[in-house]
């Protein structure tokens, strides 16, 4: 089974991605631990690719795929036509610095390291592709 | 056969004929009898001319009468004067005739004054038959059986008696004497039958009175002219010994005596005939407005007119006040009179709850008004309002008037009563004639059959459950691989929802073939859709591809049923969850957001069942919906089935279940087993 | 969707959070707590009990506090938070930043404590 979303790059439209997630996560069984920490990784992905990525360009649309792979590992697919995030590249901000700097944001791909197992990167012809990877816990 | 006009002039030359036939037997018996002359010509042919000629000229009158069958009586009456004064004319003409020649031989020349005598005789005959017919006219109307009985009796004996006269018997003889007395009994029986004058208005009988007093008058000239003042010398043929025509002369003496008579009495009350039968014209006047599908204010404008001029009210007022509906029509009154009216009535009873509304004649000592009629009006049993006589003088209305007013008043509202049933009658009709035809469309915008593919079992079920259903499946083939699927609940019940239906299978087939991911066939369908339906009308859909190269099936659902699934790898049954709202929801904003894809691959025994929510919210008679719980319980037991087996199951157990409940919402299924 | 209410009560500024804090709603929290302090206020109290979800930029507004509080020697104190949404604070550590308190006497308490 595989679920497929499209959204445009508008904040508003992140409740409705999680509200995806979370309902197409529901066809599967696995804990509300699991589901809320994939909810909120596929947020933060999202919202960075929409506010940072995209500069919240409304016309700008791009999907999101969830497969489950084996029994306990589940696949998330951020495929955007025209722009990525190199997560992987990214350098963790210290804290403390943030607090300082009285800085809102750069916490988001933190959060979202933490939370997932494995991220992979391609680029292929329908656009550039953030895989997200996560196993579940046993329940 | 003849027709009754060349009949009426044969029977006329007829009695030309025997007419000259009896003047020349006459002159011929005459002269043989003054030169002494032996030839033997019997008085035989004498009579028997006058009989043929009386009988003719009863036929030809007869039949001359009936041609004024649309006349009044009025007219009658005028004829028999007119007849008279022709015949008066004819004999004072003649007699003025010879009176020139008085002194002279050729006036008194037997042979002259038999001709003479026989045009007064010709004269006198046609004048008496033709009263006679037209009295039989005014006596036989409104006749009864028995009447008419009685009628035909003195006819044929009046007929029969012609006989007499042809068997050459004495007026003076017994029998003839009885048959005459006969006669003149049944003449004087059959006069008492007046009714005719019951429908004259006071001038028409005035008129009569004349007609018939001048109409006796030239009888009596007649009867003195050939009876009494007879040259029996130059007569053969005497008219005083024939008892028809004695008869005839005593009938129509007598009808004219009593009619003058009864003309006479009845002047007098005229004027209240004349009422009355205002009374019933006014009251057929009310009950042909409705024929007339007039409104309900023309019905009233004429209930209050009659009723006014029925009982010589001096002014009145008619006011209805029903929901959503309210007339005052007054006349000779001014609306305020017409408060000061209902304040004074209100006082003077010293009532709490208004006086109107009930029927009834108050008498009232201020104002210039001093009599008051009521008379309520109700319309299919709920008062409607009331209409208000006045008069000014003190007791100006009696009961009667009030039965009068009240059978007027029932009249009209029966008028408008049976306008509104009509009405709606029509509108009944109109809406099951629309509900046809509705019910025709929405039965050929459903498929006859479904595309079908080795790759899959595929039936379909739908029940409307009003004669217009709201639920539209379809299938289409994108091309070899892909195959789309749909199904809709259209909101809205019986022909808005065909209507509906027939939008939602225009835009199914326009976009199908393009081969939209389905994501972007539900948010194409929903700015079409949404363009299209009516304001808060909407569609729940589910689409489907099934692609039977990858053995996949991709879906999503805007706000319909969840798609059942029985996953044989898994032996389990299950909803798919995803989400989605109906089409035609959003409108402005964006729809995209609120679409979730569903992909999912099948393995041979996997079954899907999609359905409308008649399936799952049908009712058992103690409320309990059929519910997703039952339904996926009924695809885990019967799994092992064919799909049409699948489904005839599912839709036993929905009846089954739903006992005696009638269908609430149409029931639509498909059931696809992959191979 | 996100809601929030604001009251004074017994000197404590009340700020109720009901809903999800999204990048997209977060703009809404950092409104009222800006407001808060710009009338002065020097004892917040948010309650979380009604908050079903926060991302990084929910939290980033809470952090972004920290410091000007302690600068001007102010008090904000959070309670109430489901374990869900406390595990998210925990991850990125800001539990060791921020005052978080379990119920509201206690974090009353808090605010009170001279």
């Amino acid at each position: 089974m595989k679920f497929r979303y499209k959204a445009s790059c508008r904040k508003n439209n992140l409740r409705h991605i999680r509200d995806f997630v979370s309902t197409s996560l529901s066809n599967w069984q696995m804990s509300e631990t699991d589901v809320y920490n994939l909810v909120t990784a596929i947020d933060e992905v999202c919202a960075n690719l929409i506010i940072h990525g995209n500069d919240c360009n409304t016309k700008q649309v791009f999907e999101v795929y969830i497969s489950k792979k084996e029994k306990d590992l589940i696949r998330v697919d951020i495929v955007d036509p025209s722009c990525i995030f190199d997560i992987n590249g990214y350098k963790m901000p210290d804290l403390n610095d943030l607090i300082k700097k009285r800085s809102k944001g750069g916490m988001g791909l933190m959060l979202v390291k933490r939370l997932i197992d494995k991220i992979e990167l391609e680029s292929d012809d329908f656009g550039n592709r953030c895989v997200l990877y996560k196993k579940l816990s046993l329940s | 056969m003849l027709s009754t006009k060349i009949i009426r002039r044969l029977v006329f030359f007829g009695a030309l004929f025997s007419w000259i036939g009896l003047s020349v037997i006459d002159v011929v018996i005459l002269f043989t009898t003054k030169n002494a002359l032996a030839v033997n010509i019997e008085n035989f042919f004498s009579r028997a001319f006058l009989d043929s000629f009386i009988i003719f000229l009863f036929i030809y009158y007869h039949f001359q009468v009936q041609r004024y069958a649309s006349s009044n009586f009025i007219d009658l009456l005028w004829r028999v004067f007119i007849t008279g004064l022709l015949a008066i004319f004819v004999s004072i003409g003649l007699s003025y005739f010879l009176s020139i020649f008085e002194g002279h031989s050729f006036a008194v020349n037997p042979f002259v004054l038999n001709i003479q005598y026989h045009i007064n005789i010709g004269v006198i005959c046609a004048l008496l038959i033709s009263s006679y017919h037209v009295f039989k006219r005014l006596i036989l109307y409104q006749k009864t059986i028995s009447l008419l009985r009685l009628w035909n009796v003195f006819e044929y004996t009046l007929l029969a008696s012609v006989l007499l006269n042809f068997w050459d018997l004495e007026f003076t003889e017994p029998f003839s004497l009885s048959v005459f007395f006969f006669l003149t009994v049944m003449s004087i029986i059959l006069s008492v039958n007046m009714k005719w004058v019951a429908y004259l208005n006071f001038n028409q009988k005035l008129k009569s009175i004349l007609l018939l007093t001048l109409s006796g008058v030239y009888l009596y000239y007649f009867i003195n002219l050939v009876l009494v003042r007879v040259n029996l010398e130059a007569s053969i043929t005497l008219l005083q010994s024939n008892v028809t025509i004695i008869a005839l002369f005593t009938f129509v003496s007598v009808y004219v005596v009593f009619s003058i008579l009864v003309l006479l009495f009845n002047l007098p009350t005229s004027s209240v005939f004349e009422q009355k039968l205002g009374d019933v014209l006014r009251f057929k006047d009310l009950s042909q407005t409705f024929h007339s599908e007039q409104k309900d204010e023309f019905v009233f404008d004429v209930l209050l007119n009659s009723s006014m001029s029925a009982v010589l009210a001096d002014a009145g007022w008619l006011e209805i006040t029903e929901k959503g509906k309210e007339l005052l029509l007054h006349y000779e009154i001014s609306g305020s009179d017409i408060a000061a009216i209902k304040t004074n009535i209100d006082t003077s009873k010293d009532k709490k709850s208004s006086i109107f509304r009930r029927r009834k004649i108050y008498s009232l000592n201020k104002g210039a008004y001093k009599s008051v009629l009521v008379c309520p009006i109700n319309i299919q049993g709920v008062a409607a309002g009331d209409l208000v006589l006045l008069k000014e003088v003190k007791d100006g209305f009696n009961k009667d008037m009030l039965e009068i007013i009240e059978t007027f008043t029932a009249q009209a509202v029966i008028s408008i009563e049976n306008a509104r049933l009509m009405e709606e009658a029509i509108t009944t009709e109109r809406y099951k004639e629309e509900l046809k035809i509705a019910q025709k469309v929405s039965e050929s915008l459903l498929p006859d059959r479904l595309i079908e593919h080795e790759s899959y079992e595929i039936t379909s079920f739908s029940q409307a459950a009003d004669e217009v259903g709201g639920d539209y499946y379809d299938t289409f083939r994108i091309d070899d691989e892909n195959i789309a699927l749909v199904i809709a609940d259209v909101s809205g019940k019986g022909t808005s929802a065909a209507f509906n239906m027939s939008q939602v299978k225009g835009v199914f087939h326009s976009l199908v073939p393009f081969g939209l991911d389905p994501i972007d066939f539900i948010v194409r369908a929903n700015e079409t859709l949404g363009r299209i339906l009516e304001k808060n009308n909407f569609v729940t859909l589910s689409y489907f591809i099934v692609n039977t190269q990858e053995k996949s099936v991709r879906f999503v659902r805007a706000g319909h049923c969840p798609t059942l699934y029985y996953s044989k790898e898994e032996d389990r049954t299950f909803y798919f969850k995803n989400k989605g709202l109906g089409l035609g929801v959003i409108r402005k904003k964006e729809y995209l957001p609120f679409v979730q894809e569903i992909e999912c691959v099948y393995q041979s025994g996997d079954i899907m069942v999609v359905y409308t929510d008649g399936i799952t919210e049908a009712t058992n008679p103690e409320g309990d919906e059929f519910g997703y719980d039952r339904l996926q319980h009924c695809l885990t037991r019967f799994k092992d089935l064919s799909a049409l087996d699948i489904q005839d199951a599912i839709i036993r157990e929905v009846y089954h279940f739903c006992d005696t409940n009638p269908l609430k919402d149409d029931y639509t299924m498909m059931v696809i087993k992959f191979k | 969707m996100l809601e929030i209410s604001t009251k004074k009560q017994e000197g404590i500024y009340h700020i109720i959070i009901t809903g999800e804090v999204d990048a997209s709603s977060s703009i809404e929290l950092d409104k009222q707590i800006s407001m808060a302090l710009d009338k002065g206020e020097n004892k917040l109290l948010i309650n979380c009990t009604g908050l079903s979800y926060i991302s990084s930029a929910g939290l980033g507004v809470f952090m972004s506090y920290v410091e000007p509080m302690e600068a001007e020697d102010l008090k904000m104190v959070i309670y109430g938070l489901s374990p869900k949404v406390y595990n998210t604070f925990e991850i990125l550590g800001l539990h060791q930043v921020l005052t978080i308190k379990q119920t509201e006497e206690e974090a009353k308490g808090y605010l009170n404590e001279v």
